[in-house]
C-alpha cells in the first residue's frame, strides 16, 4: 500500500510539468480530437474512407467513426492495452507504428489516450455546428472598390476641375468573389452566390428580395427547381464537410440541410421533373437526393478526385459529371452503372453541360477547348473555341441555340449552340467564375472574383447593368445596382457612403446623386432599354 | 588530443563561472553536453552589424548581429546577450534579441552593449505608418518557400498535393497566385474573413493538414498571410523586382564545439531595396557533423572540420564557412614550399591546424607522375636513371622531359574525348575520325585552351572536314548545346533550369534560356555532296531563328550568365566564345584548373568537377582563383598548368597518412597523395606492359595502346569492367572509379590476365630466354609493375618462392601474377 502511494505521490509530482486537461474526465471532443487532429486524421477521416491506402479504411474525426472502428474494432473502453487504437501507437514495429513514417506521440500525449480508454472512452460534447455569419466584419482595413462608369463629365461638373471618367468608389472591399449565379424559370429573378451569402434579385425592378446569410462557407452553386419553387443552395466547409440547403422560394425559408458529403458541393442539378436533386462534391462523389423526402437515394463514385460539375440529361435518365480527375462521365441515374467515360484531357475537367436534345455534351476546364461529346456512341466531335485559360461553367440556353461559358480569360463567350463558333465575347474585366444564360433566352448574367454581378444583354452583348450585395447587421443589406452610364440605385446606407469622382477626384454628392439615382432608369436597363447619356451640368 | 583537453577545461571553467555567457552542444560519443565558453584573451574588437540600417514600411525589421574579436584569433558572438537600446522609443524600438523594427519615421540610434563595449547604429525610419498592401511575390512567396509548402516533396510536386499545386521554390508567383486565390473558384481564400481560409488553417493546422504544422498560429508569418487576405490578396506582377544579391554576415567563422552562431541574412532587391530576410531564408548545413543549423539560422559548431552553411532565398544563393580547427597549434610549424600553390594551402593548414605528410620517396613520386602524364608506366631503364640521378631539380627536370612524350598527346586527347564525348555512334566513324585526329593535333601543338574552346563552340561547315563541328553532333537543339557548353566549359549545370528555378544555385530559367539563345541559329543537316553515300552531316548558321521563353513567353536575347545580352549580325556564338574566353571570365579558366587539377589530384577543389556553384564552394577557393589567375597569365597552356602542379610540393607528398593529418579522412585540404586506382586504360596498358605482351584491338593496327583509342566503341571487356565512361552523357561522373567484384574476379582468375603472363612471347619468357640471374629478374618485375626495387625481404621471400616452385617458369608467372594483384600496382599513389 504503501509503496502504490508513494507511486501516485511521485506522479503527482510530475503532474506539474505535464500538461494535464482541464476537465475531470478526459473525452473524445475535448481531449483527444485536438491529438488526432494534429497526427492522425489528414489520413484517418472520413472523406478517406473510401482510398484504403490512405485511411485503412478507418476514420478518427468523429467519436461514433472511432467507435466504429475498421474492419474490426479499434476501441475497446476500459481497456487501452486490448485496443488497436493505442496499441499501434507503441507498437516497437515500425511499419506498423502510427504516426506511420514519421516520429511517435510523444509520451504525454500517448499517456492521455491510454488514460482515455481506461477511463471508458467518453465521448464528451461535440462542438456546435455555426453557419458561418457572413456579416462578421473583417478586422482588416477595408478596400476601395470602384465601379467605373462610360459617362465622362465636362471639366466643372459636380464641382471637379478635370474632364475624365466618371466612377463610383466604395470602401467596402474585398468583396467575396462571386461563384454561382442562377435564374429562376420566369426569368424574373435572379440568384447570386457569394461567401457565406446568397442574394436574391428581382430582375424588374433591379433591387434584392433577400438576402440569405444562414449558408456554410463559400456557395459554390445555387439551383432553381424546374417549378421554382424551391433554391437549392449548396456550399460547406473545404475538406471538412458539404452542405446543401433547400430553401422555398415563396417566403424564402430554409425547409431542409442535407448532408453527407464530407467536402464542399460544387454543383446542383435538379432533374427535369424536379424529382430529383444531384450534387457534385470535393469528396469526389456525386449524391441523388430525394427532393421530396430530403434524403440520399444513391451514390456515384465514377471519379477519383474532386468533382466539379453535374448536368442532367434531358430525359432525366442520365447524369453527367466532370472531375480534376480529367475525364467527364455519363451514367445511368437509376443503376448508377457508367456509359461512357471521355477522355484525353490533359488537366482539370471544371464544366460540363448537356445540350438540351440530349445527343450532345459540351465540357471544359483547364484545357482550354469546349470539347463536344456524342452522348449516343461516346465519341468526341471536336473541340474547339474556349477562354484559352480556364473555363469555369458552360450553358446551354433552352433552346439549344446558344452556349454561354465563363472564364478566366476575364470574359464571357456565347457559342452557336451547333456549330460551337463563337457568337460574342464580352468583357468582365475579372476572373470569372458563374455565367447563367435565362429561360427567356433574354440576358445573361456574369459572376466574377471582384464581388460584382453583371447582367448582359444576349443578342447584343450589351453590359446592362452591375449589380452588388451584402448582408450587414441592419435589416436591409447594402446594395448597388449600377448601368454603365451611371445610373444607379441602391440602398441609402450604401449610397451616403459611396463617392462619385470625375477622373478620380472626388465630386460633389448632392448634385451628382440628384442626377444619377434613377430607379426607373436601372429597371429600364433591365429591360435591355436604351438609356440616354446623363446630362451633365458644367457648374 | 589537443581538442580534448580543451573541452575538458571548458567543463571546469562551466562551475567555476556560470555567469559567462555559454553556450552548448550534445556530444553523442561523450554521452553530454558539449559546453563552449568566450575565450578568456583580452577582447580586441567588438564588431556589430549592420553599420547604419534603414526601416521602409510598417512590416520591416533589421537583425542587430554582435560580434567580439579576441586577442587569441578566436571570436564569440554576443547577440544574443548584449544590451539594446532605442535612443527614441517613438521612432525605433529594439527587441533583447536586437530585432529592430519601425514605430514612427525619423532617425534615431541603437546603443549595443556586450563584453563591456558599446557601438551605436544609426536607424533612419520612413513610411512607419504607411498603409503598404502585402506584396506576394516579396512577401508571401518567401514564407511559402521556408514553410516548406512549395518544396518538391510537397505542393511544389509535379502535380502538387492534395489538389494543390505551387511552383516548385515559389519560382512563378503569377501560377502561385492564381492557385491560391482563384482555383477551385476561391476554394482556398474567405477574402470577407481571412483566418477562415484554408490557405492559413491548413498550415496552422487548425484543419487537417497531410503536412502538418507550418505555421504557427499569430506569427510573424501568420500575420502577414492573413493581412494579405485582408488587403483583397493582392495579385503579383511580372515586374515585381527579384531578389539580386544576398548579403550574410558572418561570412566565415571559426569556431570551437559547442560555440553558437546566428547567421543574418539580407536580401538585395532589384529596385535597390534592402531587406533582412533571416526569417525566410533557408538554411541547411553541408556538412551535420562540423556544425549544423536551425531553420531560423541558427549554427551549432559540433565536431573539427569545415563546412558551409548553405542560405537560399527567392532564387538566390550562398554560404556561410563555419571552420572548427582539428588542433590548436601554438606555433605552426615551418613547411618547406614550392610554388604559389603550396602557399595557397599552407594557409588552410594553418587555420585548420593540420600538418602535411613528408616528401614521396623518388621511385613513388616517378611512377605517378608519369601515370597521371602519360598514362603510361615507366620502364625499369628510366626508373633506375631517376633513381640515380642526383641532381637537385630532378623532379623538375622529370617532370619537363616527360611532358614533352608523344603519349602525351594520346592520353590528354583521350581524356578530351570523353569530355567531349567522341563516338561513332553519334559522329559516325569518319566524323568521329575527324574529331580525334583534330583534339590530337591541338594537344600535340599545345594550342591553348582558350583558342581550342573557341573553335569548338564556333565551329561550323562538314563534320567530315571540320573535327570540331562534330561537337553539334551530340545533340540537336539549342537547349541541350547551351546546356553541354555550360557545363563542360564553365562547369555549371543549368539543366534544372530548363524547367524550373535552380533549387540550390542563382539560375533561372532567364539564365537557361538566355544561354540557349546562342544556339538557336544553328541547325545541321546532311551534306548535298557526299550525304548520298557519307552519311556527311553539315553544321550550318540560319539568318532567322529566336529563342522564346516557355513561361514567360516572348523572345529571349542571348544573354550569357551573370552578363549582359550580346548580339550578333553573323553567329552569335561568336560572342559566346568571347565571352567566355576574356581573361576576366569567372567560370571559364577556374572550370579548366579545377578539373585538370582534380585529374592530378584525385580531387577537385570543387567536387564534383563540373559543378561549380556558390553552394559548392572550393574547399580552397584563393588556390582555386590563384591557378586560374595564372592559367590566363600563361595563355591557357595546359603543360603549363600540368607543370605548375606538378612541381607543387603538394603533389609530390606521400601518399600516407600522420596523426597530424588522418583527421581529415577524405583528405578534402591535400596533406597527402590522394591514392586512387589506375583508370581503365591506365590498367590495360600497364598490364601489356608488365607481361610484355600487346592487346589487339578490334579494327586498330597491333600495337594501338588502350590510350590511343579514339571512342569507346572498341569492344574491350577488360575496359568496361574498369569503368571506362560511354561517352554519352555530358558529366565527369561518367568514368566510374569504384571498385566492383568483377574487377578483382577479372584480375585473380581470368583468362586475360592468365594468358597474358603464360604468353610465350611474353615477358617471363622472355627473361628466361636472356638467362638472367633469379635476382635480376625479380628486380626486372618489381620495375616493370610497382616502379620500384624490390626491398630485401621481398627478394628474400621471391627466391624461397622461386627455390620451392616446381619450376622456374612457374614461380616467375606467379611472381608476376601476385604482383599484378597486388594493390600498389593497381593504385596511383
Amino acid at each position: 500500500m504503501r509503496i502504490i502511494i508513494a507511486a501516485f505521490g511521485f506522479f503527482a509530482a510530475s503532474s506539474a510539468v505535464v500538461a494535464q486537461p482541464s476537465g475531470v474526465d478526459l473525452t473524445y471532443w475535448q481531449d483527444i480530437r485536438p491529438i488526432f487532429r494534429k497526427h492522425c486524421t489528414a489520413c484517418h477521416s472520413a472523406r478517406n474512407l473510401r482510398e484504403i491506402d490512405v485511411s485503412g479504411g478507418l476514420a478518427l474525426d468523429s467519436f461514433d467513426a472511432v467507435k466504429k472502428g475498421a474492419k474490426q474494432s479499434v476501441l475497446s473502453p476500459g481497456h487501452a492495452e486490448k485496443s488497436a487504437l493505442y496499441d499501434l501507437l507503441v507498437t516497437k514495429d515500425k511499419k506498423k507504428r502510427m504516426p506511420l513514417d514519421s516520429d511517435p506521440l510523444s509520451k504525454e500525449k500517448i499517456a492521455l489516450v491510454k488514460k482515455w480508454i481506461d477511463s471508458g472512452a467518453k465521448e464528451g460534447t461535440p462542438p456546435v455546428e455555426v453557419a458561418t455569419p457572413a456579416s462578421k466584419k473583417s478586422a482588416t482595413r477595408k478596400l476601395d472598390v470602384a465601379i467605373a462608369t462610360t459617362a465622362i463629365p465636362p471639366a466643372g461638373a459636380f464641382g471637379v476641375k478635370a474632364a475624365g471618367k466618371l466612377d463610383l468608389a466604395m470602401k467596402i472591399g474585398p468583396l467575396a468573389p462571386i461563384t454561382a449565379v442562377a435564374f429562376n424559370p420566369s426569368s424574373t429573378l435572379l440568384a447570386v452566390g457569394s461567401y457565406g451569402q446568397v442574394a436574391v434579385w428581382d430582375l424588374v425592378k433591379g433591387v434584392p428580395v433577400k438576402v440569405l446569410t444562414n449558408v456554410l462557407g463559400a456557395v459554390n452553386d445555387l439551383r432553381f427547381s424546374p417549378k421554382g419553387d424551391l433554391l437549392a443552395v449548396g456550399g460547406g466547409q473545404p475538406s471538412a464537410k458539404g452542405d446543401l440547403r433547400l430553401y422555398q422560394t415563396a417566403d424564402w425559408k430554409l425547409i431542409a440541410t442535407l448532408r453527407g458529403h464530407d467536402d464542399v458541393v460544387f454543383s446542383l442539378a435538379f432533374s427535369p421533373d424536379g424529382a430529383r436533386l444531384a450534387s457534385a462534391s470535393f469528396d469526389h462523389s456525386v449524391r441523388l437526393w430525394d427532393v421530396k423526402a430530403q434524403a440520399t437515394v444513391k451514390e456515384y463514385h465514377h471519379h477519383s478526385d474532386f468533382v466539379y460539375a453535374v448536368a442532367f440529361s434531358p430525359d432525366g435518365k442520365k447524369l453527367v459529371s466532370a472531375s480534376k480527375d480529367r475525364t467527364v462521365q455519363l451514367f445511368d441515374v437509376e443503376s448508377g452503372k457508367s456509359v461512357f467515360t471521355f477522355s484525353g484531357m490533359d488537366q482539370d475537367v471544371m464544366a460540363v453541360a448537356f445540350h438540351p436534345n440530349g445527343k450532345s455534351i459540351i465540357s471544359s476546364g483547364f484545357e482550354a477547348a469546349i470539347y463536344w461529346w456524342n452522348a449516343e456512341n461516346g465519341e468526341k466531335i471536336k473541340a474547339q473555341g474556349g477562354h484559352g485559360v480556364a473555363t469555369h461553367e458552360v450553358a446551354f440556353s433552352k433552346d439549344g441555340k446558344r452556349v454561354v461559358s465563363a472564364g478566366a480569360d476575364r470574359t464571357i463567350r456565347t457559342w452557336d449552340g451547333t456549330a460551337g463558333t463563337v457568337v460574342k465575347i464580352m468583357s468582365v474585366g475579372s476572373v470569372t467564375y458563374a455565367v447563367a444564360i435565362s429561360p427567356d433566352g433574354k440576358r445573361l448574367a456574369s459572376g466574377s472574383f471582384d464581388g460584382l454581378v453583371r447582367i448582359w444583354d444576349e443578342v447584343s452583348g450589351r453590359h446592362l447593368v452591375t449589380l452588388l450585395a451584402i448582408a450587414s447587421d441592419a435589416e436591409q443589406p447594402d446594395w448597388l445596382a449600377i448601368t454603365p452610364e451611371g445610373f444607379a440605385h441602391g440602398s441609402d446606407k450604401l449610397l451616403a457612403a459611396a463617392q462619385w469622382r470625375v477622373a478620380g477626384q472626388a465630386a460633389a454628392s448632392v448634385p451628382a446623386w440628384a442626377l444619377l439615382r434613377q430607379p426607373s432608369h436601372v429597371a429600364g436597363a433591365l429591360r435591355s432599354d436604351i438609356l440616354p447619356v446623363p446630362m451633365f451640368d458644367k457648374k | 588530443m589537443q581538442p580534448r583537453i580543451r573541452l575538458g577545461l571548458a567543463g571546469v571553467l562551466l562551475v567555476l563561472l556560470p555567469l559567462i555567457a555559454t553556450a552548448q552542444t550534445f556530444d553523442p560519443k561523450q554521452g553530454k553536453a558539449v559546453v563552449a565558453n568566450p575565450p578568456t584573451a583580452v577582447l580586441r574588437k567588438l564588431t556589430v552589424f549592420p553599420a547604419m540600417m534603414e526601416l521602409v514600411g510598417p512590416r520591416d525589421e533589421h537583425r542587430i548581429g554582435v560580434l567580439g574579436e579576441y586577442a587569441d584569433g578566436r571570436s564569440w558572438e554576443w547577440t544574443s546577450s548584449a544590451k539594446y537600446a532605442s535612443a527614441n522609443a517613438k521612432i525605433a524600438e529594439v527587441d533583447a534579441h536586437g530585432i529592430v523594427r519601425p514605430v514612427g519615421d525619423g532617425q534615431t540610434t541603437i546603443t549595443v552593449t556586450a563584453a563591456g563595449k558599446s557601438e551605436t547604429i544609426n536607424v533612419k525610419v520612413s513610411k512607419a505608418a504607411a498603409d503598404i498592401p502585402v506584396a506576394f511575390t516579396r512577401e508571401i512567396v518567401p514564407i511559402l518557400t521556408r514553410a516548406g509548402c512549395n518544396g518538391g516533396g510537397c505542393h511544389g510536386a509535379q502535380h502538387g498535393r492534395g489538389g494543390f499545386k505551387l511552383s516548385l521554390f515559389g519560382f512563378d508567383p503569377l501560377f502561385d497566385h492564381a492557385q491560391i486565390v482563384q482555383s477551385a473558384e476561391g476554394r482556398r481564400v474567405v477574402l470577407s474573413d481571412p483566418e477562415r481560409s484554408i490557405v492559413l488553417m491548413k498550415p496552422a493546422l487548425l484543419m487537417e493538414h497531410g503536412g502538418g504544422e507550418r505555421i504557427a498560429v499569430n506569427s510573424r508569418e501568420y500575420d502577414i498571410l492573413k493581412r494579405w487576405l485582408g488587403d483583397g490578396t493582392p495579385e503579383p506582377s511580372v515586374k515585381d523586382p527579384e531578389a539580386a544579391s544576398l548579403e550574410i554576415w558572418p561570412a566565415r567563422r571559426i569556431m570551437v564545439p559547442g560555440e553558437q552562431q546566428q547567421i543574418i541574412v539580407k536580401a538585395k532587391w532589384k529596385d535597390g531595396k534592402v531587406e533582412d530576410v533571416t526569417s525566410t531564408a533557408q538554411f541547411d548545413s553541408l556538412n551535420e557533423g562540423v556544425a549544423s543549423v536551425t531553420p531560423a539560422g541558427f549554427v551549432t559548431a559540433k565536431g573539427p572540420g569545415e563546412t558551409h552553411v548553405m542560405i537560399r532565398f527567392m532564387g538566390q544563393a550562398t554560404v556561410v564557412q563555419i571552420t572548427l580547427p582539428y588542433a590548436k597549434y601554438e606555433k605552426y610549424p615551418e613547411v618547406a614550399k614550392h610554388n604559389f600553390i603550396d602557399e595557397k594551402l599552407v594557409a588552410k593548414w594553418r587555420d585548420l591546424g593540420l600538418q602535411p605528410s613528408a616528401l614521396a620517396e623518388d621511385d613513388e613520386f616517378f611512377r605517378r607522375m608519369n601515370l597521371d602524364t602519360i598514362g603510361t608506366l615507366p620502364s625499369p631503364q628510366e626508373v633506375r636513371a631517376f633513381l640515380a640521378d642526383k641532381s637537385p631539380d630532378k623532379r623538375a627536370k622529370a617532370i619537363d622531359k616527360v611532358l614533352a612524350r608523344p603519349e602525351f598527346v594520346d592520353f590528354w586527347a583521350q581524356k578530351w574525348g570523353d569530355l567531349l564525348r567522341i563516338n561513332r555512334t553519334s559522329m559516325n566513324e569518319r566524323g568521329m575520325w575527324s574529331f580525334h585526329n583534330w583534339v590530337r593535333a591541338n594537344i600535340r601543338d599545345n594550342k591553348p585552351m582558350d583558342e581550342m574552346v573557341r573553335d569548338i563552340v564556333t565551329a561550323e561547315g562538314s563534320t567530315y572536314t571540320e573535327g570540331p563541328a562534330n561537337f553539334f553532333m551530340t545533340a540537336n537543339n539549342a537547349a541541350d548545346w547551351a546546356e553541354t557548353t555550360t557545363q563542360l566549359f564553365l562547369g555549371v549545370r543549368i539543366g534544372c533550369a530548363k524547367c524550373h528555378h535552380h533549387p540550390f544555385e542563382k539560375w533561372s530559367q532567364d539564365d537557361y534560356y538566355g544561354m540557349a539563345a546562342f544556339f538557336v541559329r544553328l541547325g545541321t543537316k546532311n551534306s548535298q555532296e557526299f550525304g548520298l553515300f557519307g552519311r556527311e552531316k553539315v553544321v550550318y548558321l540560319k539568318s532567322i531563328g529566336e529563342q522564346t521563353h516557355p513561361r514567360k513567353g516572348g523572345l529571349v536575347k542571348s544573354r550569357p550568365l551573370d552578363g549582359e545580352a550580346m548580339d550578333d549580325p553573323i553567329d552569335r556564338r561568336v560572342k559566346l566564345a568571347d565571352w567566355m574566353t576574356a581573361s576576366d571570365n569567372p567560370f571559364f579558366a577556374r572550370n579548366i584548373v579545377n578539373r585538370f587539377w582534380g585529374y592530378l589530384m584525385g580531387r577537385g577543389l570543387v567536387e564534383p568537377l563540373d559543378d561549380m556553384r556558390a553552394t559548392n564552394p572550393a574547399s580552397n577557393p584563393e588556390l582555386l582563383d590563384a591557378l586560374a589567375s595564372d592559367f590566363v597569365k600563361h595563355k591557357y597552356d595546359l603543360k603549363h598548368l600540368l607543370r605548375t602542379i606538378m612541381n607543387s610540393r603538394a603533389y609530390q607528398l606521400a601518399s600516407t597518412t600522420i596523426p597530424s593529418n588522418e583527421s581529415d579522412a577524405a583528405n578534402v585540404h591535400y596533406t597527402r597523395f590522394t591514392v586512387r586506382r589506375l583508370t581503365a586504360e591506365q590498367i590495360a596498358d600497364a598490364l601489356d606492359f608488365a607481361t610484355g605482351t600487346r592487346e589487339k584491338y578490334l579494327g586498330l593496327p597491333l600495337g594501338t595502346r588502350a590510350i590511343q583509342l579514339p571512342d569507346t566503341a572498341v569492344k574491350s571487356y577488360l575496359l568496361d569492367v574498369f569503368g571506362r565512361p560511354p561517352r554519352q552523357i555530358t558529366c565527369e561522373c561518367e568514368r566510374v572509379s569504384q571498385p566492383n567484384i568483377s574487377q578483382a574476379l577479372h584480375l585473380l582468375n581470368g583468362d586475360i590476365l592468365n594468358k597474358k603472363i603464360g604468353d610465350p612471347t611474353g615477358k617471363i619468357d622472355g627473361l628466361l630466354k636472356a638467362k638472367q640471374k633469379n635476382e635480376q629478374v625479380v628486380e626486372d618485375l618489381y620495375l616493370s609493375t610497382l616502379s620500384r626495387l624490390p626491398n630485401q625481404d621481398e627478394i628474400d621471400r621471391a627466391n624461397r618462392w622461386l627455390r620451392e616452385a616446381p619450376n622456374t617458369r612457374e614461380g616467375l608467372q606467379d611472381l608476376l601474377w601476385a604482383l599484378l594483384n597486388s594493390r600498389e600496382f593497381l593504385f596511383q599513389h
